[in-house]
């Protein structure tokens, strides 16, 4: 009887074991005009302590702001972003970085949005603040 | 202003068609078995900017296109 009732056992199983599942993967693209412009930048200021970087690095970043805010650039919004604190790779010290993330919307044509951008990078240049993926889109 | 789930929907339509596609193949591969979708699992991958890169030439500062891509692993099986 009970060799019986293993049988049975093992047979259901048999019948009822779950298939075996398989997978298929696609990727689905969409292209489209950019409707909004990204335009990062970094600032660095080095010291020889930290916190002597970070503070400078803090006032550089508020002075240009300050500056971009009189540019006074038309749907230009920004945001900032990290704080890392790193060794110098330039000699001994730290340096102090952080990124900025400049918004601009596609409305404004296409050359006064290159002017905008030329202009914030020059601006930048005075105050240690440079392009790093320059201009991206989304 | 163009709201990027659109994109996002022309992708996943585009997507499914291809999914469609190769299920279908499968099932007429195996026409003695019942194909089953077991689970989708969608995932939207990051956007990219395009900027199109000229040889001899620097590269533009300014994307021509934006392109976002929506990934579906559907799990099926063969009963």
């Amino acid at each position: 009887m009970k060799v019986l009732r293993i049988l049975a056992f093992v047979a259901a199983g048999a019948v009822c074991a779950p298939a075996e599942d398989w997978v298929v993967d696609v990727t689905g693209k969409a292209r489209g005009a950019p409707d909004v412009y990204y335009l990062l930048m970094k600032m660095e200021q080095q010291s020889a302590r930290a916190s002597d970087a970070a503070l400078s690095g803090e006032k550089a970043l508020m002075e240009f702001l300050a500056a971009v805010e009189r540019l006074k650039v038309p749907g230009l919004t920004w945001r900032i972003a990290n704080n890392i604190v790193s060794p110098g790779d330039r000699g001994p010290g730290m340096v102090y970085s952080r990124n900025i993330v400049f918004t601009m919307l596609a409305e404004p044509s296409a050359a006064d949005r290159d002017r905008a951008f030329a202009r914030l990078q020059d601006l930048g240049a005075k105050y240690n603040s440079h392009c790093v993926t320059c201009i991206g889109s989304g | 202003m163009r709201e990027a789930s659109e994109l996002y929907e022309v992708a996943t339509a585009k997507a499914w068609i291809d999914a469609e596609m190769r299920l279908s193949e499968i099932a007429a591969a195996a026409p003695d078995k019942k194909l089953e979708i077991v689970s989708v699992h969608y995932d939207r991958l990051p956007g990219e900017s395009l900027i199109e890169e000229l040889p001899d030439e620097p590269k533009s500062s300014r994307p021509d296109a934006v392109e976002v891509a929506v990934r579906l692993r559907i799990r099926y099986a063969l009963r």
